[in-house]
């Protein structure tokens, strides 16, 4: 006669356990789904894309070349992706460049949200931009409607539509220009 | 003895047997048929999903549609595409003839396949995006406030060879092989289904000089545009005026001509809500030297009309117009004027 297990599990325990296993996994799965359908998904991997390709092409021009390229932006609702980059030298450069130059296509905070790929030359991004000035800070300037201010700043920002950019190369250096238009009165 | 309920190697192989021929059956009934599906299945659901969700609910919706990179070349990489992934290589035969239908073919079939996609100009995929769509169209289209939204469905590049090759790029015209040539689906024309059969062929082609013609492209895309308005009226107007005035509409700083398939008789034509066909013009400005087909006036699928979606009425943005058309990939001045965002994702 065999002898009695005591701890053996039972029909009820063992179809509870089953059940609760496939619920877990139908949530872990509903998630997952719903995640990879989000605009979130859609973003973080247009970022990625989108570094991925920066790269290949920096590393694509040669010295002295001097090119134009058109990219497309990171469709998102807050509209706050940029694209920056980092030589080999500046200090200030995010951990996730370790000992290299590289380019990134950032969210917010390039360490936190950046996707950084490392490049062979220096770099240099030139976002040459404008601010308005209103009459009022124009101080000993006879400007009655105010003026727009050229500013230079090291990041391009990445808004989902066209985004034209120059390209050149110097001495192991690629610089990458941006230029916004003065907006019309 | 065995306790009663206590389960027996037989009931245990049997539930193990059941558990793995569920998932298996599972697995074969949603993710292979998931991963079966194309990515134009992906991209019609995406639409249809997002056009029958509530406004407030599209902002959660992305449109899973990707942008097809195709490259045409003659055995080369097109430097256009450098960088990017998925690119489908299209090596044209060494006849002139049969390169240049082959480059006709899939431009066509490029065009309807996203005109379709996006549900024939009928759906509304933009609405809930944002929400200051207020006074949308002002005078023949232009429009100063206007957010038109895009999908770029796919761009189609020239590779350095075949730039080489005027004697190919030359003998493509695009207006023609739409005119003659029958979509296996439809069995119509690709200008009768663009337009609901109303034109069967376009009437020749008015003048058009609107600068940057000299300006070389080596890449254009198929990008799908639509602009929502609340009120009937303000698109009748604009219409009315558009066609009434040398059949011109200015959509953003980016001129569309429309034809009229009424010839002469523009005033009984009015304002149709049904498809009708257009020229852009403007917004691309001939594709490498000799690629006629798309120099200057090209075609595209533009409607005009009622669109549907869920809570249409509710924001009064019940009509609107979508157009399907190539532009110049490099002319991000013009294309940014056609398309305040780009919707959809390059990534493969």
């Amino acid at each position: 006669m065999a002898k009695k297990n005591k701890r053996a599990l039972l029909l009820p325990e063992v179809i509870s356990l089953i059940i609760a296993v496939i619920g877990i996994s139908l949530v872990i799965f509903g998630l997952r789904y719903l995640y990879s359908n989000s605009y979130i998904d859609q973003e973080t991997r247009s970022a990625q894309y989108l570094a991925d390709k920066m790269q290949t092409i920096l590393d694509s021009v040669k010295d002295k070349e001097t090119t134009d390229l058109t990219i497309r932006g990171i469709f998102s609702p807050e509209n706050t992706y940029f694209l920056t980059g980092w030589s080999v030298t500046d200090k200030k450069r995010p951990q996730k460049c370790y000992l290299n130059s590289c380019v990134c296509v950032c969210k917010a905070d390039c360490q936190k949200d950046g996707f950084c790929r490392k490049i062979s030359s220096n770099i240099e991004i030139k976002n040459r931009d404008y601010f308005y000035v209103p009459p009022a800070a124009l101080e000993g300037r006879y400007h009655l409607e105010g003026s727009y201010e050229e500013v230079i700043k090291p990041e391009i920002p990445l808004p989902g539509k066209l985004i034209s950019l120059n390209l050149e190369k110097k001495d192991s250096t690629i610089t990458i220009s941006h230029f916004t238009k003065i907006p019309e009165k | 003895m065995i306790k009663r309920g206590e389960l027996t190697s037989t009931q245990i192989v049997s539930l193990i047997f059941a558990i793995v021929s569920f998932s298996i059956l599972v697995y074969f009934l949603i993710v292979s048929n998931l991963k079966g599906n194309t990515e134009d299945e992906v991209c019609k659901l995406s639409v249809l999903t997002r056009a029958t969700s509530p406004d407030i609910a599209q902002r959660l919706v992305p449109l899973k549609c990707r942008t097809k990179k195709i490259c045409f070349s003659l055995g080369d990489d097109c430097k256009a595409f450098l960088g990017d992934k998925d690119v489908t290589n299209i090596k044209l035969p060494s006849n002139p003839e049969e390169a240049a239908n082959k480059i006709e073919e899939i431009s066509a079939d490029a065009l309807y396949t996203c005109w379709r996609l996006m549900g024939e100009g009928k759906l509304n995929l933009f609405a809930g995006i944002e929400k200051d769509y207020k006074n949308f169209i002002s005078d023949f289209f232009k429009i100063d406030e206007a957010k038109p939204y895009c999908v770029m469905c796919s761009r189609l590049a020239v590779s350095e060879n075949l730039k080489k090759h005027p004697e190919i790029l030359s003998k493509v015209n695009l207006l023609d092989y739409m005119e003659k040539t029958k979509i296996k689906e439809t069995g119509k024309t690709y200008v009768q289904t663009f337009t609901d059969k109303q034109v069967n062929s376009f009437p020749p082609l008015p003048p058009a000089d609107f600068g940057n013609s000299k300006k070389q492209t080596d890449q254009i895309a198929i990008t799908y545009m639509q602009l929502l308005v609340k009120d009937r009226d303000v698109l009748k107007t604009a219409y009315d005026k558009g066609v009434s005035s040398g059949l011109t509409v200015l959509i953003g700083g980016t001129q569309l001509q429309t034809l009229n398939p009424f010839g002469a008789l523009s005033k009984g034509f009015g304002f149709k809500e049904t498809a009708i066909a257009a020229i852009v013009t403007g917004g691309i400005s001939g594709v490498s030297a000799g690629y006629s087909a798309w120099n200057n006036q090209i075609i595209a699928g533009q409607y005009c009309g009622e669109i549907t979606g869920i809570d249409s009425e509710e924001q009064n943005l019940k009509y609107g117009c979508s157009v399907v058309a190539p532009l110049d990939f490099n002319n991000v001045e013009s294309n940014n004027q056609l398309c305040t965002k780009i919707e959809g994702y390059e990534y493969g």
